[in-house]
């Protein structure tokens, strides 16, 4: 691809225009106006970007060019065999779509996507993107003109190709924004998590890190409010689809819209497909051990905990590559946020399949051990004994609010990362605060004295089953570094009051809780001083584990 | 001490701490920690941080310092939840209402407890809150002080209400953490005077984890 850059030094020069040709002869003219308005250091200097990101991942190919393209044809593929028909994340869909499309004066983006981004910051807007997908084997060439109004923003200049108004409506619900700006990124993912956070202090003793996705704001802002954002799966046909995914290409191009963090992540969704590479090796090995049951596990606890094996082995050798060593060296990707990025990426290629089995798994063995309708059995008689014995000193959730909580339990069912789902789980415990302040009236801090209690008569009326098994899926499968801070907390805190749901009224109390400690070997990976403490903890749970064989041995009895 | 202060590697080392509160309810544990956390304790504060869990950053003699700090419930009925808090706690605050003989007597269990669960390694501070209200004092200083000493635990005299001796409650505790963190840095062999130029170089991350990699690789 070359860069034609004709008039862009002469001063006043209002109407002159970029010309981009891509490879294949697709020419690409961008609005003068835009370039009026924020010079031409953008272009380059996102080109700059844009070849330094790709090289790590492009073989020889077309190296000393500027790319304006899809970075690499790693993400092609890897787009296609990810999803092939599921654009759940437009970020990603864009890398399968070839160069041809145009960046438009932001303006008029600006002006088009009013109708429905009236929440949305103006921030935002300015990184609004829209992807017009083309045909490959068309001569394409899309240009801008800058008399057109601003209803009227694309055409695309082949034959057929035309946007009406009703269209453009069509596609507008397409739009996506994009984040260009670190700067921004990190506003915004602050946000998202004193969102989540329960303080607005910086509780977090370690933030936790943005998941690959949330790259895109969508996935970052959860909250239904803010729904516009997020690009609707059923709308991606047709023409307005077609449109879209062109039109995302090109800003992709232009702004370096895959992320060295989406790179990376889509380069390990590669290596874990293959399995010639020894990442796709072992995790193929064990998904289809997983699913086909050919290993057989003793405890939920233990199958879990080789599934955390697994996602630990896997990150470690990928902290080891070359690859993600050259990406270090670079700098693309922050030393402290590589292993978090690393870890989200196998979150997705290797919990995101296995979910179902896991919840399938971990409900067959519940059921099986009596666990489950023990706790059933006793939420169901705590739920008498909770109308006259227990009452907690702040009130109970109103009935929107309880709904409100159960909705997100749910969200936080099906959620397939460990990390999201303990974002789901700060927000109920939000919720829970924040009846508990409107029923008693003043603004003050509650403690674990408080908390606790209304947080188990919550429990009594949301769907246990459910829950039990995210605990066990959160504690097991999560970074340990993640399990530090507020979600930590908060995720012993509904440990413990399930816990104490299900020994409800039973006589050995304490002692079962040590068993339950011993089987949940959870110091390994929570502790603060995660090496040092190593071997001292392991030394703690065989004595643990000790005490748990002499009480089982006693419970048989 | 003078080791880890002098060389750049004291000063450029974070240390974490996991600090968990325990004690009776109605001894006034939320009201001490918010007191430090946030400097605030009466109602003309509106405030929605709550007070289960709440952080603070230290710096101590150019060490630094975060501190998390875990709130237990502590009505009897929630006793046996006590070990998923405490586990893995570099330090924890025992309190007691000093005109409440029986808090008093709570912490002594929980001070067998921990004793028995986590051997020494944990830094045990009593803490004797309210002493604003020192004319309905039932709980003796001698005494607690003694017991304190007894059983390898540091006494405190606090009060929430009127802010006194709790700043020097934590950093005193930090102090001691920050002690064991580096004794037991030392048993493993990381002399604080090497490790300065030493871990600078070495990517530190995983060695036990990975060790195992190979043979969880091999025989899955």
């Amino acid at each position: 691809m070359k860069l034609d850059l004709p008039q862009s030094n002469k001063p006043g020069q209002h109407f002159c225009s970029i010309q981009v040709t891509s490879e294949n002869g697709a020419l690409c003219i961008i609005n003068p106006l835009f370039l009026h308005e924020h010079g031409d250091s953008w272009l380059t200097h996102n080109q700059a970007k844009e070849k330094r990101k790709s090289v790590p991942w492009i073989s020889g190919e077309g190296q000393e060019e500027i790319r304006l393209g899809p970075p690499a044809e790693d993400d092609i593929q890897d787009g296609h065999l990810s999803n092939p028909d599921k654009p759940t994340n437009v970020c990603e869909d864009s890398c399968m779509e070839e160069p041809k499309v145009v960046v438009t004066k932001d303006e008029h983006l600006n002006a088009c996507c009013k109708s429905q981004e009236n929440q949305s910051t103006p921030k935002l807007l300015r990184k609004s993107v829209i992807r017009l997908h083309s045909d490959p084997k068309r001569e394409n060439m899309v240009e801008i003109n800058e008399t057109q109004t601003s209803d009227n923003i694309l055409i695309e200049r082949n034959k057929t190709l035309r946007l009406s108004r009703e269209r453009k409506s069509a596609l507008l619900r397409h739009r996506v924004s994009w984040i260009q700006e670190e700067d921004i990124l990190k506003t915004v993912l602050k946000k998202a998590n004193s969102d989540t956070s329960l303080s607005s202090s910086d509780s977090f003793l370690l933030p936790p890190p943005p998941e690959l996705d949330s790259v895109s704001i969508s996935s970052v802002e959860e909250e239904g409010d803010r729904c516009s954002l997020r690009p609707k799966r059923h709308h991606s046909h047709g023409l307005g689809d077609i449109v879209r995914h062109s039109l995302l290409a090109v800003s992709t191009a232009l702004t370096g819209l895959v992320s060295p963090e989406k790179h990376l992540g889509n380069r390990i969704q590669q290596l874990a497909e293959d399995p010639s590479s020894y990442l796709g090796g072992i995790v193929q090995t064990f998904t289809i051990q997983l699913q086909k049951r050919s290993v057989v596990y003793l405890s939920s606890t233990e199958m879990l905990q080789a599934l955390r094996q697994l996602l630990t082995n896997s990150k470690n050798h990928l902290l080891e590559r070359n690859e993600t060593l050259e990406i270090l060296e670079r700098q693309e990707i922050e030393e402290f946020k590589i292993a978090s990025v690393i870890e989200s990426s196998l979150y997705k290629c290797v919990l995101k399949p296995l979910q179902s089995a896991i919840y399938c798994q971990l409900l067959e063995m519940h059921n099986k051990d009596g666990s489950l309708e023990m706790l059933l059995d006793n939420q169901k008689k705590m739920k008498k004994w909770s109308l006259s014995d227990q009452k907690p000193r702040a009130g109970m959730p109103g009935l929107a609010t309880m709904e409100k909580i159960k909705q997100r339990l749910a969200h936080m069912h099906k959620a397939y990362s460990p990390e999201k789902k303990i974002r789901h789980l700060l927000k109920v415990c939000k919720h829970i605060y924040e009846s508990m302040e409107a029923s008693s009236g003043k603004k003050e801090a509650f403690g674990a004295d408080d908390f606790l209690p209304v947080l188990i008569n919550v429990l009594l009326e949301c769907d246990l089953t459910c829950v039990q098994l995210d605990v066990e899926y959160m504690m097991e499968l999560g970074d340990p570094f993640q399990l530090q801070g507020e979600g930590g907390y908060y995720l012993t805190t509904l440990f413990g009051a399930l816990y104490h749901i299900s020994t409800f009224n039973t006589v050995s109390r304490q002692l079962s809780v040590e068993a339950q400690n011993s089987i949940r070997q959870w110091q390994r990976r929570r502790t603060i001083h995660h090496k040092q403490t190593f071997r001292k903890s392991n030394q703690l749970n065989e004595k643990m584990s000790e005490k748990y064989a002499s009480l089982l041995a006693l419970e048989s009895s | 001490m003078a080791a880890g202060g002098g060389g750049g590697a004291g000063g450029s080392k974070t240390y974490s701490f996991k600090v968990v509160l325990l004690g009776e309810g109605c001894v006034g544990k939320t009201s001490l920690v918010l007191r430090y956390c946030e400097n605030k304790f009466n109602d003309k504060h509106i405030t929605t941080l709550q007070a289960s869990f709440l952080t603070k950053k230290l710096n101590i003699g150019g060490k630094r310092v975060n501190l998390a700090i875990w709130d237990t419930a502590g009505q009897e009925r929630f006793h046996a939840l006590g070990p998923i808090y405490y586990r893995d706690s570099n330090g924890a605050i025992l309190v007691y209402d000093i005109t409440d003989e029986d808090s008093f007597q709570k912490v002594k269990n929980w001070v067998k407890e921990l004793r028995k669960m986590l051997g020494n390694e944990i830094c045990l501070c009593i803490v004797g809150n309210k002493v604003d209200l020192e004319k309905e004092r039932h709980v003796s200083i001698e005494e607690a002080e003694a017991y304190a000493e007894s059983v390898g635990a540091k006494h405190y005299h606090t009060s929430a209400k009127q802010n006194k001796g709790i700043e020097e409650l934590f950093l005193d505790l930090c102090k001691r953490m920050i002690e064991t963190a580096q004794v037991d840095e030392r048993a493993k062999g990381n002399g604080p005077s090497q490790a300065g130029g030493a871990r600078r170089g070495v990517q530190i991350v995983d060695d036990e984890p990975q060790a195992q990699s190979a043979g969880g690789c091999c025989s899955g």
